[in-house]
């Protein structure tokens, strides 16, 4: 097989993906205090009612908006919940870095929060590569610029929307 | 993001700075959000893998970077606010050992219901652009 064969048969792979939904990724842990407890100690964020829990009569404690891809990160082992599917959209940067192109920046980051996301629930995304550019030439060297989509779910509803746009690229050797 | 300083909705118009937020990026800032976020990449706390690729040290997760643009909305905000739409372009890395300063503006009020800002922000680490870009906020 010839080098632009092989080019070939990889980037048709990838195109062929496109604006086709994976299966359902189950978040590992529902939204939770502790969790948020974490990320406010993190950041430097002080809000009383994540520290303390001090919430009014009958309010329940909403989640901070930038959170959002916290619920559904993996942890280190890779572990997903049964009935998770295992792989999403990002199985594309697998295929990048296959052909060489192993260097990955993220160039932009677009999220809708629907709504505050409530402790207690259980969230679910569906993933959808929804951009691929043609070979780009790049200050950091040539690569593709493509866009995954995550639709995220309590439910049946639909709570929030992500699309990241990312640059796979060739590393220029090191002089 | 007790901070408040009691901002008036009614009193909102475009053009009105928000006040910039400063903070001190470290190697256990970074560590620390990275975990928080559950972002296990080495390149946040893998010090000898991010030198191999050139770095000059371990960096802010864009995970972190988009708390930090929540804290500093809902710091000014207090409490009444949320974040309903945030779109970040994403610019140089912001590494241990720099400055982190976030700064905008609000760029357009809608005045609802439900009460809406369009707030415009600007993220540098030193003299580095980290990342710009638009939030919707909505004020409840």
């Amino acid at each position: 097989m010839s080098e632009l064969d092989s080019a070939e048969t990889w980037l048709a792979r990838i195109r062929e993906r496109l604006d086709v939904p994976y299966a359902q990724v189950l978040a590992c842990d529902p939204v939770n205090a502790t969790m948020i407890r974490h990320w406010c100690e993190a950041h430097g964020v002080t809000d009383p009612r994540y520290w303390a829990g001090d919430l009014a009569q009958g309010e329940r404690l909403r989640a901070p908006a930038s959170m959002l891809q916290v619920w559904l990160q993996p942890g280190p082992s890779g572990w997903r919940p049964e009935g998770s599917a295992t792989t999403d959209a990002c199985e594309v940067i697998d295929w990048f870095a296959k052909a060489g192109f192993t260097g990955l920046v993220g160039v932009g980051v677009e999220q809708s929060f629907h709504r505050p996301l409530i402790e207690g629930e259980r969230l679910y995304s569906i993933s959808t590569l929804t951009y691929l550019s043609d070979l780009k030439t790049t200050g950091l060297g040539v690569g593709y610029f493509f866009t995954v989509r995550q639709d995220v779910y309590c439910a049946q509803e639909k709570v929030a929307q992500v699309s990241f746009r990312q640059l796979c690229y060739r590393p220029k050797v090191q002089g | 993001m007790n901070e408040s300083t009691a901002v008036n909705f009614e009193d909102l118009r475009p053009g009105q700075q928000l006040p910039t937020l400063e903070v001190a990026v470290s190697t256990g800032s970074i560590v620390a959000g990275a975990i928080a976020t559950r972002d296990f990449h080495p390149i946040h706390h893998d010090l000898d893998r991010v030198r191999c690729e050139g770095h000059a040290g371990l960096f802010l997760n864009i995970f972190s970077s988009n708390a930090y643009i929540e804290r500093w909305v809902r710091s000014w905000s207090g409490p009444a606010g949320r974040v309903g739409h945030m779109d970040i372009r994403l610019g140089g890395p912001c590494y241990a050992g720099q400055v982190l300063r976030i700064a905008g503006s609000v760029t357009e009020v809608h005045r609802g219901p439900p009460g809406c800002l369009h707030v415009e922000v600007s993220m540098t680490c030193d003299a580095t652009r980290h990342a710009h870009g638009s939030l919707k906020f909505y004020w409840h």
